[in-house]
């Protein structure tokens, strides 16, 4: 092959790559545009760049859509670090200790992966009503959890079984016990898969929409998600939306995961490429 | 010797004790349901959304003024007669003994009913929207609250027999509620700041108590000198005639819900507070709540007559509760938690107990317990984890699979109301048509939701696996994935935004490019709209396949590239005859996963077209939440939870199986 011909290959892929990528990036930058934009200035000219920029868009977002962001972290934050304790826990009894039924229980966990949410919604709606749990964050945190883990404990098992059985061995001649050799062995080396699980379950929880929808009631409990589906509709419904503000809450519901990815994206994306997940 | 065969007494006499216990628990249990449900669902139907009603004892009649400006009468459930009005029916007021029915519209007349044939003897017009009625015992007086509210202006009218009006006191704050107090010489109304006041008939204020909450209704009790004011967080007063306050308390409403109405049985001893989702709150005469219960939806009236209450709502229902019952049930509710526990463990230690008396069991049991206790550290690590998949996983499933074939409904939701009705679930599937107009639709999402996954995501696999530089590689793989920072809802409503037919990216682009001529209403449009959903997310760059495919490229053995380009293979060819094969595996997941979501997900057609325009974009997700929320039919939702499990688990066994013979 010529030097020529391999230049000019680079360069089609590149060029493609680039369209891609543009195509791509259309909705959000469509969307930075609108949210510093006013209603005037969108029926005016769509396109047009905004002229003077309307910051206040955002003041009047964030003012609006704060508590919930802030019922959103948190309550998300809650259900990752449960998600993240019950998988390495999990991941360590079926990866390093032996007992009777560890086969059963395990393949119990493993079942559930092919159980599809919808078969679940409803009686899960009523139980968390006959559990008094309606309308309360545990709505949320408890079946979140409840399937959450079972994939990290998945992933958490499949790494710590490669994690080698003289380390611990070794370790409980000393006279380390069993909670000890997690904490202090196991869990440190499974950093980077325990990250894994906490990223994935982060984007997860916080993208969830139709679950709060159903569990949560009061608009003070209730998450960014669906405040902003909230926000939306009844601009939709007065007519006279203000359509910059309500971009302006898009990017602001954005935000979050914007910084953890630019945080974790290395970890996210080694992650999915390296043969962890594979048929 | 000796110590043993007592020993194996003790286990018998244990196991005996524990089987009669259990079999008490068991009957006391059913007792127990049976006294708690003291909620009848009267025979009487409307066909339509009730709203207020009224009984006669003399006439056994039963009038209910509905939504849809009907006042129908019934006796013995049978339909007596009915009469129309324009507008809702907002209250009504019955004096048996001139056989005159008094309704208050929200057509702004208040019309005099005869109450035997429903003939209209008069009607007085308030020419303002009414809000409550009260009529002296006599029939001469009638009071009216009304409110003008684009004008903000509220009234107080009072009217003779023959409409002619007798006074007009102006406020400026609307009155909910009003009664005339027992000497008919004064009024006591409530407002929405809270207040509760006491007027004369000139308008002059003599007592006013205003609570911390929006007042929601004012009742007067049956021996008419105490009156109790409700607001809509649940909290009341009990008042005298001079708006002293006597007793007050709160019931301790929950799951968000506001208070629309509030009743008294004409014993005196309860008070019922209804509210706007639909939950019942009863309590007692030293205020303290006895009982609580979920009504079919938001309850709008209520009557006491003697012991029972009539309940009525939003909804073509009317509720009994026998309040006679309400004192054991008080108990029952207390003990209901032990007896249902007992009533699984006493059978199960019975069973224990017997193991533990037949030697063969006895000697495994033994065992067992041994080996658990060895290796306790295990299985105490293992109890957060599987208390949750057992209560939120396993539990729901089994009751997917169980109720699926019963009427579960939201009314329906005790155990004694709940039926099995066989395969009537299923059948309606296909009788009721959204369903088989989902599929219809599901199948056109699955066949493109996999044309987009398996051809996008693999080309740009491809464009970033031949990039030369590493950096430029991580550059764009980074940027690639980037757009899964927006949240899914966002994402879907920015598309939504995207699809306007006024201010959207679609149709300006069209009308800068001249092209006015295919702007269409994308979601508004029988014909685009489905496509419109398909079209989302362009261009398909799905972050997760792009990903595992670029991984399957990077673990093509570098010595099989080597070999065929030594060979002279092109790159078209190596493309197509190795990398391609190579990540077959990581195709067969992409193609499984984006199967069980595409079955699943109904989040972008419920946010972008609510599965219209018509029934145009429905698929079997979306008619699943809506037949759990909306409707209330959760047999029904159970039932298309299973189809849809058992339709992913064919497809994806078909698949597995299908890929291990080509391997």
């Amino acid at each position: 092959m010529s030097k020529k011909k391999q230049r000019r290959f680079e360069i089609i892929v590149t060029v493609i790559a680039v369209i891609f990528l543009v195509l791509a990036f259309v909705p959000i930058l469509t969307m930075l545009l609108l949210s510093f934009k006013s209603n005037a200035q969108i029926y005016g000219d769509f396109f047009s760049l905004p002229h003077p920029v309307q910051w206040s868009n955002y003041n009047t977002a964030i003012g609006m859509l704060i508590p919930n962001m802030i019922n959103s972290l948190l309550v998300v934050a809650i259900a990752t670090i449960i998600t993240a304790v019950l998988s390495a826990l999990g991941g360590y009894v079926f990866a390093q200790m032996r007992f009777p039924g560890k086969n059963v229980l395990f393949l119990m966990i493993l079942a559930l992966m092919m159980v599809p949410g919808v078969l679940t919604l409803t009686p899960q709606y009523a139980l968390i009503q006959d559990l008094k749990l309606y309308n309360t964050w545990w709505a949320l945190i408890f079946p979140w959890v409840s399937g959450g883990q079972v994939f990290g404990i998945y992933l958490c098992r499949t790494f710590m079984e490669n994690i080698p059985k003289e380390l611990f061995e070794s370790a409980k001649m000393d006279g380390c016990t069993e909670l000890k050799a997690m904490t202090r062995i196991a869990v440190p080396l499974s950093k980077s898969i325990l990250a894994t699980v906490v990223v994935m379950k982060m984007i997860d929880y916080y993208n969830d929409f139709i679950w709060p929808l159903m569990s949560v009631e009061s608009n003070s409990k209730q998450v960014i998600t669906v405040a902003i589906r909230v926000l939306q509709s009844a601009a939709g419904a007065t007519g006279n939306a203000d359509l910059g503000s309500l971009t302006a809450g898009f990017v602001f519901a954005t935000i979050p995961l914007f910084i953890l990815f630019i945080f974790t994206s290395r970890l996210y994306m080694e992650g999915l490429t390296s043969g962890a997940v594979k048929g | 010797m000796e110590k043993k065969v007592v020993h194996k007494k003790l286990w018998l006499v244990l196991a005996i004790l524990s089987a009669v216990i259990a079999a008490v628990c068991i009957t006391v249990n059913m007792k127990l349901q049976g006294s708690l449900d003291i909620v009848e669902t009267s025979e009487v139907s409307t066909g339509v959304q009730n709203r207020c009603l009224a009984y006669d004892e003399s006439r056994d009649t039963l009038y209910l003024g509905t939504y849809t400006n009907k006042l129908i009468a019934y006796k013995d459930g049978e339909k007596l007669w009915e009469m129309d009005a324009k507008g809702p029916f907002r209250k009504i007021i019955l004096h048996p003994e001139d056989g005159k029915l008094y309704a208050g519209n929200e057509d702004n007349f208040v019309y005099i009913v005869n109450m035997d044939d429903g003939t209209v003897l008069n009607k007085i017009d308030t020419e303002r929207r009414i809000y409550d009625i009260a009529v002296t015992k006599d029939g001469k007086e009638v009071a009216v609250s009304t409110a003008i509210l684009a004008k903000n202006k509220s009234n107080i009218l009072l009217y003779d027999e023959t409409g002619e009006q007798l006074k007009n006191l102006k406020y400026t704050v609307t009155m909910q509620r009003l009664v005339y107090t027992q000497d008919e010489e004064n009024l006591i109304f409530i407002n929405n700041r809270g207040e509760v006041i006491k007027i004369d008939k000139e308008g002059n204020e003599l007592a006013k108590v205003s609570g911390k909450y929006e007042m929601v209704d004012l009742l007067e009790t049956a021996e008419g000198n105490q009156y109790v004011a409700v607001g809509t967080n649940g909290a009341y007063l009990y008042l005298d005639e001079d708006l002293n306050v006597l007793r007050s308390g709160k019931a301790a409403i929950e799951n968000g819900g506001v208070v629309t109405k509030a009743g008294l049985d004409t014993e005196g001893n309860y008070l019922f507070i209804g509210t706007k989702n639909g939950f019942l709150y009863v309590m007692d005469d030293s205020d303290s709540q006895i009982y609580s219960t979920r009504l079919p939806n938001s309850v709008s009236d209520m009557l006491g007559i003697g012991e029972d209450i009539y309940v009525t709502g939003l909804g073509d229902w009317v509720d009994i509760i026998h309040s006679g019952s309400l004192a054991y049930t008080d108990l029952a509710t207390t003990l209901k938690p032990y007896t249902q526990v007992a009533q699984f463990v006493f059978p199960v230690l019975a069973l224990f107990f017997l193991c533990m008396f037949i030697p063969g069991t006895h000697r495994l049991l033994c065992r067992f317990a041994k080996a658990m206790y060895k290796y306790r550290m295990a299985y105490i690590l293992l109890i957060p984890t599987f208390a949750l998949i057992i209560i939120f996983q396993y539990t729901p499933i089994i009751t997917a699979f169980v109720r699926a074939f019963t009427n579960w409904s939201q009314k329906n939701n005790t155990a004694s109301t709940i039926q099995f009705v066989g395969l009537e679930n299923f059948k309606l599937m296909f009788t009721e048509g959204y369903f088989l107009t989902g599929v219809g639709n599901l199948f056109i999402f699955l066949v493109t939701a996999f044309i987009k996954v398996m051809t996008v995501p693999i080309l740009v696999a491809y464009l970033v696996y031949s990039m030369k530089s590493d950096k430029k590689k991580y550059a764009f793989r980074f940027l690639l994935v980037l757009p899964i920072v927006v949240p899914s809802v966002v994402s879907a409503l920015l598309w939504k935004q995207i699809y306007d037919p006024t201010i959207g990216l679609i149709n300006q682009t069209l009308g800068k490019l001249g092209l006015e001529s295919l702007q269409r209403v994308w979601l508004g449009d029988e014909a685009t709209a489905l496509w419109a959903i398909i079209f989302m997310g362009f261009p398909f760059i799905n972050a997760l396949a792009f990903l595992v495919f670029y991984g399957g490229f990077l673990d093509v053995d570098a010595s099989m590239l080597e070999a065929a380009r030594a060979d002279g293979a092109n790159r078209w060819k190596i493309f197509w005859r190795i990398l391609l094969p190579q990540i077959r595996p990581q195709m067969k997941m992409i193609i499984i996963l984006t199967f069980i979501g595409t079955v699943q997900d109904f989040n972008g057609v419920f946010l972008l077209t609510g599965g219209g325009p018509g029934t145009s974009t429905y698929v079997p997700g979306l008619e699943l939440y809506y037949n759990a929320t909306r409707f209330g039919r959760y047999g029904y939702a159970c039932a298309l939870g299973v189809v849809l499990f058992i339709f992913v688990m064919i497809l994806t066994a078909i698949n597995m199986r299908k890929s291990k013979e080509d391997m």
